[in-house]
């Protein structure tokens, strides 16, 4: 049973290579949300196995986003967020660390093997 | 003093003739009461009775009266008290005229030392009238000098004339571009400022602004009692005014107006009020063009605080998303390929490390034109992530999380990035400290290290860069850095007011 993953991205341009290159690699791509609203709006249609959800969303900042897909009834839209920036980690470890994201891809190093690791393995499991 | 005057100076005719009466009355006196001159102690009681009586008189009466009055007793006295004595022979009409010549002379010497005496008393009073006029305008324009903002030099102005000008009521108006007037400052009656409404035609204020000329209103029963309580407060009853036109930078920006309740105002009114409007056009000025200034350079700061921020941001949404996108392209044509092409794979692999590298240069670049997480998480998550990437250990206590105007936020963050490297690279500390703290409109950011010290604020590009931007956003900054004991850095940030500031669009 592949995983089930959302995009939310405002960068049109990367979210289709991404989406091209997880399909490939196994991951089943639901769709792509450009913007806070879209992705509760697909979420709760789709219910994603993940979202992948970039920290800048231009105006609106993913944090929030994480937060909106996780939080509220049925215990989350998504069943898991990871946040993805072009940022390096270090950059937004405080925010990324009180979110309930499980935890954090750089857009570079972005692959089915790595999304499944921290699926299997949560960074805020294993900082706590 | 003043009330005799004032009569003297009514009929100087009646005054010369009580005199010369007083004194011929005196003298006539002293010639019934001859047969007295057998006893000498009797005569030497009534000569000190006498100087007495003309000292009085000329202490009381001023010399108008004391002169001929001495004259009279000391022709009375010697020739009817003194040997070889002279009689009154009352039949003989030549003895009446040199008697009355006598006073006559006395009458007419009187007058001229009254007149002198007097103009002497009013010259005095108006060198002293001019003194206090110029110590009122020689504080109003230090306070000017000093920079006081113009409510400040209002309030004094409206205090200064008012005691000088003996009024009632002053009154400080702007006009406005809508044909209403505020009142800015005054004093003697209710002089909270505020709204005036309508400029109304017969107000000294509308004859200023119809005119732009020095205007007198010497009768207010023609205008409403209403609009007179509501320019000059509560004065009753209706009240004398005298406006004068205060010309901001050749344009009419308002008008002082100085009302009397005991009818019209001196003659010289007009022209002293003008020497107060001079000086609070110069405060109105200097005012206005230190706001202009202070305005100026905020707006430098914030537009080129956002052109960063802009730069930034097409550096992210741009280049950025773009390396990282052929980057992924890369790695699904590498994967694609068939098992045999090992060379191409490596070539690729090397190609995708190098684009990495690229991008984490860029990354580095953007992170240093302005930090995102300021955007994404706003100052305290800044400053803490700003402590991690610190080699000196850091410190941070931050007592709220609230987001704060951007130009705030980012003037803060400087501040500290600024103070932070210091420490690392010149003061080589071992420990820092930074506090955040909110409160009366500001927001406090307290920096401390352990160095060595001795950091001037005065040299050195980097503390000044940051007393600029504190400044500009009407902030302050402190430096504490004795030789050996560390350094602390002070920075209150208005916050309300950095919230006012317009925006740079764009």
């Amino acid at each position: 049973m592949p995983i089930r993953c959302l995009i939310v991205d405002d960068s049109a341009q990367f979210a289709q290579v991404a989406a091209e290159l997880l399909g490939e690699e196994g991951i089943e791509v639901l769709g792509v949300a450009a913007g806070g609203d879209d992705a509760v709006r697909l979420a709760r249609d789709l219910r994603p196995d993940v979202a992948l959800v970039d920290i800048d969303l231009g105006e609106e900042t993913g944090l929030a986003v994480a937060r909106r897909l996780r939080d509220g009834e049925h215990g989350g839209l998504a069943r898991a967020v990871i946040l993805i920036s072009t940022h390096a980690e270090e950059e937004f470890a405080e925010l990324i660390a009180a979110s309930p994201a499980v935890g954090f891809l750089a857009k570079g190093e972005l692959s089915a093997d790595a999304i499944e690791a921290l699926l299997r393995h949560p960074a805020r499991e294993l900082a706590e | 003093m003043g009330a005799r005057v004032r009569s003297w100076k009514a009929s100087p005719v009646a005054a010369g003739a009580a005199a010369f009466v007083t004194a011929a009355a005196v003298f006539a006196g002293m010639a019934v009461a001859v047969p007295l001159r057998g006893s000498t102690v009797l005569v030497v009681a009534w000569c000190v009775l006498c100087s007495g009586g003309v000292g009085v008189a000329a202490w009381r009466l001023g010399p108008l009266f004391g002169v001929p009055l001495a004259l009279s007793a000391a022709v009375a006295i010697d020739s009817f008290y003194i040997p070889p004595y002279r009689s009154f022979d009352s039949t003989d009409w030549v003895n009446y005229l040199v008697t009355a010549m006598y006073i006559a002379i006395g009458v007419f010497v009187g007058a001229i030392l009254e007149t002198t005496q007097r103009r002497a008393t009013t010259s005095e009073i108006a060198r002293g009238k001019l003194a206090d006029e110029q110590a009122a305008l020689r504080r109003v324009a230090t306070l000017v000098s000093q920079g006081a903002t113009p409510e400040e030099v209002f309030a004094v102005v409206a205090r200064e004339m008012r005691s000088l000008l003996r009024a009632d009521v002053t009154r400080v108006i702007r006009f406005e571009p809508d044909g209403t007037a505020t009142l800015v400052g005054g004093t003697g009656a209710d002089d909270r400022p505020g709204p005036l409404g309508p400029v109304e035609p017969g107000l000294a204020a509308a004859e200023v602004l119809r005119t732009g000329r020095t205007a007198r209103v010497d009768d207010y029963r023609g205008i409403s009692s209403e609009l007179v309580a509501r320019w000059f407060g509560a004065a009753r009853p209706w009240p004398a005014a005298v406006g004068s036109p205060v010309v901001v930078a050749g344009s009419l920006w308002g008008a002082i107006v100085v009302g009397s309740v005991n009818g019209p105002l001196p003659a010289e009114t007009e022209i002293r009020v003008a020497e107060f409007t001079e000086l609070l056009a110069i405060a109105i000025a200097n005012a206005s063009s230190r706001a202009e200034l202070a305005a100026s350079r905020a707006r430098v700061v914030v537009a080129g605080d956002q052109a960063r921020r802009r730069f930034e941001r097409n550096l992210h949404d741009g280049v950025q998303q773009r390396l990282v996108s052929v980057a992924l392209r890369l790695r699904r044509i590498q994967k694609r390929l068939p098992g045999e092409q090992d060379e191409v794979s490596a070539a690729l692999s090397q190609t995708v490390h190098e684009l990495n590298q690229a991008t984490e240069e860029v990354r580095e670049i953007a992170q240093g034109i302005h930090p995102a997480i300021l955007t994404q998480g706003g100052l305290a998550p800044a400053l803490r992530t700003l402590a991690l990437r610190s080699p000196v250990p850091v410190e941070v206590v931050a007592d709220s999380e609230e987001r704060l105007p951007e130009p705030v936020e980012v003037a803060a963050y400087y501040v500290a990035a600024e103070a932070l490297t210091n420490a690392a690279k010149h003061a080589g500390a071992s420990r820092a400290r930074v506090r955040l703290e909110r409160g009366d409109g500001l927001v406090r950011l307290h920096v401390s290290d352990d160095g060595v010290g001795g950091a001037d604020p005065s040299t050195g590009t980097g503390l000044i860069g940051i007393r600029d931007r504190v400044e500009a956003l009407g902030g302050s900054l402190e430096v504490r850095s004795p030789r050996g004991k560390g350094t602390v850095l002070d920075v209150a940030l208005p916050v309300a007011a950095a919230a006012d500031r317009p925006q740079v669009s764009g």
